[in-house]
């Protein structure tokens, strides 16, 4: 099967005409020589089945940033047939560079250029033809976004990979990866002036061609004090529109799994040996159903994000912010993701993906979990009306939340240094685009896909994992201290009794790994109790100062199964998952730990 | 002395601390860099002195040698300015901005 790779610098729309060449059917595939993931589509060309890869963008064939090794190492280990050169014709003046070295390289291509309908509007305009013959490729223009120009290049480009190739590309990895041909600031010069030549021959531009409406957003949106307010407010609507719409939504599919098991399965299993029927319905069935809760948020999450981002203000949102988040080694996109956090973190971690630099993602992943999402303010609401007066319950929940910012600015502060990105941090600010509905659409359901695809496997084992520690052995009642969940919370102990946990919260902990929307439901099962009998229980078993502890504990240790799941598959590193994992536990031991013994010493 | 020398003699009056700050720089007040401008400022660009990554990166983005850039505004608390080269907007650290050496008129 032949191979088409899109390659071209970030903002030039390639994630766009890769929606658009290859509908919804993109999937993410792993490839040799490279450890990110890339969205990959076969599709029909000229009566062939070919693959189209899409390439994370670049600036510089022979750059250092953790992208530009990642192309590298794709082109030289996987080499396309053809590639398709993307760029964004109101910038053709500096991003012809990039194919230039790609035909220095002697690599199949042909170049499409780009927002075509945008240049045209400001009143560029590109001999085409002029230009394919000074370049020696087709060279082609199109809309992605509106599709302009497209079924053209799909022609051409079926055309091209019926030639039988001009050169042999046998030497292009070893000229890809040697590092001496990288730092040849001679070819550059000589780049640039064959560049400026073709240009100056090509195209005719406008001398000044900033969009006026652009400049007049960006007066109010980055105003120097109005722009911070103008941020939140945005950001609140945003979060209270995903999170309100989507917590219906996710009853309703809790609704149909609830119904779907008392209805059809419950009925269907009654004659299998209980040890099955656990097995199926409290284990697998109910991992299914902790998968299928997070398809609501995650849809509507980048359906917001969508939006957030290729209108162009996620990066005003980066410069608004910059100055703050620069000294805890992140940066402005970062913080959006955080604050998303506080919803729901997976969709939040996946988000961090408009991060390029490596060790950035990582810094940004390594805090979004200490975000106190909405499925913690469950068990902190029933909490804190179980202990406290309804008068001191919301200062209670507030010292939590200003807790997880705490933790947050700690932990980043921590590991910055251990994480430095070593990429300068420069970015376009773009003008303001409307993404197209369909654009929207297709990234919302990537993602889900993207989701399902990789995390679900894990959640399912993980929920079955803790169904059988907490009903095994079987002759004891389930979640009782004398199941496995019980003994582990034993042999805890003496790690668990310094910070005020007892067996029984001990176990609950363990369900509170699963998701922390079980943990209440977890200690009704533990206590044997329901709604106000369990709440009177627990206010005689615990003191608040027990209740806090555990808060405080449940705030800070490892959110959910699905957190972990997204965490080791977003960071492809099971090293960083256990970082993550073993970092929030410890975190959260110490904070209870101190907070427990003061407040007993102070006699509480 | 033209308007400019002076106000750029007052800054250094001013700023005792610039000497030491940038003291590789040649003493040539024709020449600054781009952290000092202000907003609606513009300069020519003479040199960017830093490390290969970064030179690359704004070559990309069209900082050439000869090109114009303007400063349209800085983020509040020292942030990062926003420049605008040819038809591109960009925003960038201060810290990455002194390294580009211009021309002013």
């Amino acid at each position: 099967m032949k191979r088409i790779a899109l390659l071209g610098m970030p903002n030039t729309g390639k994630s766009t005409l890769f929606n658009r060449l290859s509908g919804a059917s993109a999937r993410v595939g792993n490839w040799p020589g490279i450890t990110v993931d890339l969205m990959s589509a076969r599709i029909l060309l000229g009566g062939h089945i070919v693959e189209l890869v899409d390439l994370p963008g670049l600036y510089n064939l022979r750059g250092f940033s953790d992208d530009e090794h990642v192309v590298r190492r794709f082109l030289a280990h996987n080499a396309p047939d053809l590639i398709l050169i993307v760029l964004n014709s109101s910038q053709i003046d500096r991003q012809l560079s990039l194919a230039l070295q790609i035909r220095a390289l002697g690599l199949p291509a042909m170049l499409l250029l780009n927002m075509s309908d945008e240049a045209k509007r400001s009143g560029i305009s590109i001999d085409s033809a002029a230009m394919s013959k000074a370049l020696g490729m087709p060279v082609l223009q199109i809309s992605a976004k509106h599709g302009d120009g497209c079924p053209q290049a799909l022609q051409t480009a079926a055309a091209q990979l019926d030639r039988p190739p001009a050169r042999s590309t046998a030497q292009v990895p070893g000229q890809l990866l040697d590092t001496d041909t990288l730092a040849d600031s001679l070819a550059d010069h000589q780049l640039v002036q064959e560049m400026e030549s073709i240009v100056s021959a090509a195209v005719s531009m406008p001398a000044q061609l900033n969009d006026e409406i652009t400049s007049r957003l960006d007066k109010l949106l980055l105003h120097p004090w109005l722009g911070l307010p103008l941020f939140f407010a945005a950001i609140y609507l945003l979060f209270q529109f995903i999170f309100t719409l989507g917590a219906p939504l996710q009853e309703s599919v809790a609704w149909l799994l609830d119904n779907l098991r008392s209805v059809v399965l419950d009925p269907l299993l009654t004659d299998a040996p209980a040890w099955l029927n656990g097995l199926l319905l409290d284990g697998i069935f109910n991992g299914v159903g902790t998968v299928a809760a997070f398809v609501p948020i995650i849809v509507l999450f980048f359906l917001v994000m969508t939006m957030v981002e290729d209108s162009g203000y996620l990066s005003r949102a980066a410069f608004l912010l910059d100055a703050l988040m620069a000294k805890m080694g992140l940066d402005g996109r970062g913080f959006v993701m955080m604050l998303m956090g506080f919803g729901c973190n997976v969709p939040a971690l996946m988000g961090t993906h408009v991060m390029r630099s490596r060790s950035l993602r990582l810094l940004t992943m390594l805090v979004i979990p200490l975000s106190l999402c909405s499925a913690r303010l469950q068990v902190f609401l029933f909490m804190t009306a179980t202990l406290f007066t309804p008068s001191q319950a919301p200062l209670v929940l507030f010292s939590l939340y200003m807790v997880s910012f705490a933790t947050i600015f700690l932990t980043a502060l921590i590991y910055k240094g251990r994480l430095q990105s070593n990429e300068p941090f420069i970015l376009e600010l773009p003008p303001y685009r409307f993404p197209t509905p369909r654009q929207i659409w297709l990234r919302g359901w990537q993602e889900v896909r993207h989701f399902l695809q990789r995390a679900s496997k894990f959640i399912v084992i993980g929920v079955v994992l803790v169904w059988a520690l907490t009903n095994y052995p079987t002759d004891v009642a389930p979640a009782s201290s004398a199941t496995l969940a019980g003994q582990i919370g034993d042999l805890l102990a003496p790690l668990l009794t310094p910070i005020g946990i007892d067996s029984q919260l001990a176990i609950a902990l363990i369900f509170g790994f699963v998701a922390k929307e079980i943990v209440v439901g977890a200690l009704a099962v533990i206590y044997g109790l329901q709604g106000d009998a369990l709440m009177q229980l627990m206010g005689q078993r615990l003191d608040w100062v027990q209740g806090m502890s555990f808060m405080l504990f449940t705030l800070i240790y490892t959110p959910c199964l699905s957190t972990i799941a997204t965490l080791k598959t977003e960071s492809k590193s099971m090293g960083f998952m256990m970082l993550s994992i073993v970092w929030s536990l410890a975190l959260a031991w110490v904070v209870s730990f101190v907070f427990y013994q003061t407040a007993r010493a102070l006699g509480f | 002395m033209n308007q400019h020398a002076i106000k750029q003699i007052a800054k250094l009056w001013h700023n005792k601390n610039y000497y030491h700050l940038d003291a590789h720089m040649p003493l040539n007040f024709f020449m600054s860099n781009l952290s000092q401008l202000r907003r609606g400022q513009q300069g020519q660009i003479e040199s960017i002195d830093a490390e290969q990554l970064l030179i690359q990166r704004l070559a990309a983005l069209g900082f050439r040698r000869g090109k114009v850039v303007q400063v349209i505004r800085q983020a509040s608390f020292n942030g990062p300015l926003h420049v605008r080269i040819g038809s591109t907007d960009i925003m960038l650290r201060v810290n990455e901005a002194r390294r580009i050496k211009l021309i002013t008129q």
